[in-house]
């Protein structure tokens, strides 16, 4: 086992012990376990949308197709029997199949023709979505209740997805195939004359941003026991990654984890009151961050670290 | 042609041809870098020098005419495809990864390149950083980089993917003698490896130097082959840059 790996079990099984020690706070009544759940999602997802939009630079505005594949996946396959917990692979496994049929055409575009493309699949998507009546067409599907996998165990579940979301990233990140997607994101062309499989790269991990984007749809579906295509296929879930790792820091590893913390928490106590907006003070807070921190909230917060280091380490 | 029977083409261009619209960039040009050869590329600005290098690097896919490498043709695969069987190019202005450090540029070319057994990419990445001076600036960020050094960083690049053949284009431009003297002298030792080399430049006094023979380019086409002192006399290529004299 190299050091960095050693290194990274070592902080993911803290993250998960920290995690379980908050447990008993977070697991007090139903809306705090509902935030935990949720926190543990936007994790998930914002570090699985990070790894192709700020690693490979693709900015994908359609990862709801994505998330409404592993929530429909699981549902289906619970409602047909199986235990929620053993459908999760299928999910993710569909979903990055999914993502490499449409991510391998739309990737050979750049910039802003590749996130035009994703927001044509993704509403493309959620049309179809509404019209299959197998799977419960616009109405949807409800989920035995009665099979609540209860607080406890949903807790542990976003838990350990959560940290290993953030693993995959690191070690992506640390990757020959990291390495190879910064390059490209930074000069596709010279990447190219140095050796790198430009398309090649990038489908890969656009497969690994999908199968983590369905495990984010199947934990949905297995924590609200009910999903709709204009949730689970909706814009305003693409648009809010996009939001969360924006605010957060794109192309870091914990800026994701960062934003989807701030997201949550503007969402829930600050925006709440302001209902049907709050997609605009979104946007409002989107052009502020471009404006004064381009880069997110993450350099700054290292910065604090490390200050916080040199007076007391 | 000149060249020994003996030695083998690394590089062989046959009647490419490549247009952009109604202009013909590159006309039915041949071309051919022996091996263990440096091979000058001159012309007027517009001759169709870094034309050339795009196509033999895979950039563009030539109208028609065939490109091989080491016996092999080229022309139809992409860049990453031609880079890992062994041809590497710099760029005319540096394209350098700004958000990569020194040492991790010159890493993307080491894990992504032609393979060679018994190398790591790491230490392949150390000697090429080593060769073209870097070693100071390795931990830098790209975008701490001077001109300069970016020309080096391109190269180092380059070198890290185990060419068999270099492309290099413009290295000198820019610089000042003393920047061009230390490149001259980086190109020899990238010679001295075995690593055929098509250099591309303005600044005679470095290209004339160290080329073997020198392939003069105007319009697309060639206009003279020769060793460097062959060509400097020939009347079509003082023509070509100087224009034709008033009286004849």
């Amino acid at each position: 086992m190299s050091s960095f790996a050693r290194r990274q079990a070592l902080l993911g099984l803290g993250a998960l012990g920290g995690l379980a020690l908050l447990a008993p706070l977070l697991l007090a009544n139903p809306y705090s376990s509902r935030l935990a759940q949720l926190l543990f999602l936007n994790v998930l997802l914002a570090s699985a949308w990070n790894l192709v939009g700020g690693f490979a630079g693709q900015i994908s505005f359609g990862n709801a197709s994505l998330f409404g594949v592993g929530a429909y996946a699981t549902s289906m396959l619970w409602l047909a029997g199986f235990h929620p917990v053993l459908t999760m692979p299928a999910a993710a496994v569909l979903a990055a199949l999914y993502g490499v049929i449409w991510g391998w055409p739309c990737l050979r575009l750049r910039g802003p023709y590749f996130a035009i493309a994703t927001i044509g699949v993704a509403e493309a998507t959620r049309i179809v979505a509404n019209h299959i009546e197998a799977a419960g067409g616009a109405s949807g599907l409800t989920l035995p209740l009665e099979q609540d996998l209860g607080p406890v165990l949903l807790y542990a579940l976003g838990a350990v997805l959560a940290v290993a979301s953030v693993l995959v990233s690191a070690a992506v990140r640390r990757s020959r195939l990291g390495l190879g997607l910064i390059a490209l994101r930074e000069d596709a062309q010279a990447a190219a004359a140095s050796g790198v499989n430009v398309a090649r790269q990038q489908v890969t991990v656009f497969a690994i941003t999908a199968a983590l984007t369905g495990l984010a749809g199947s934990y949905y579906a297995v924590f609200t026991l009910y999903i709709v295509p204009e949730k689970v296929f909706g814009f305003d879930l693409s648009i809010s990654l996009v939001l969360m790792v924006l605010v957060g820091g794109i192309g870091t590893v914990m800026g994701p984890v960062l934003g989807a913390g701030i997201y949550l928490f503007l969402e829930q106590f600050v925006l709440a009151s302001l209902a049907d907006i709050h997609l605009a003070a979104f946007g409002a807070l989107l052009i502020f961050i471009i404006l004064l921190e381009p880069r997110g909230a993450a350099p700054r917060v290292a910065q604090f670290v490390r200050l916080i280091r040199r007076r007391f380490g | 042609m000149s060249g020994p029977a003996a030695v083998s083409a690394l590089v062989e261009a046959r009647g490419v041809v490549k247009r952009f619209g109604g202009l013909t960039a590159v006309h039915r040009l041949d071309l051919t870098l022996w091996d263990g050869e440096i091979l000058g590329l001159i012309g007027p600005n517009g001759a169709g020098k870094t034309t050339l290098f795009n196509l033999l690097s895979g950039q563009f896919a030539p109208d028609s005419g065939e490109i091989l490498l080491e016996g092999r043709e080229i022309q139809r695969l992409p860049s990453h495809r031609i880079c890992r069987l062994g041809l590497a190019r710099t760029f005319q202005v540096p394209r350098p990864f700004l958000a990569l450090t020194v040492s991790e540029s010159v890493l993307v070319g080491a894990q992504f390149g032609r393979r060679v057994a018994g190398t790591s990419a790491s230490e392949t990445a150390d000697g090429c950083i080593a060769l073209t001076r870097l070693e100071p600036r390795r931990s830098a960020p790209v975008h701490s980089l001077n001109l300069a050094e970016r020309k080096r960083l391109d190269l180092a690049r380059a070198l890290a993917t185990r060419p068999r053949v270099l492309l290099v284009d413009e290295v000198a431009a820019g610089l000042n003698p003393t920047e061009v003297r230390e490149t001259v002298g980086i190109l020899r030792e990238v010679h001295a490896a075995g690593i055929g080399i098509i250099y591309v430049e303005h600044v005679m006094e470095a290209v004339m130097d160290i080329s073997h023979r020198v392939h003069v380019l105007d319009h697309g086409a060639t206009i003279a082959i020769g060793t460097p002192d062959e060509v400097t006399r020939d009347p079509a290529v003082i023509e070509a840059y100087l224009g034709r004299s008033a009286g004849s």
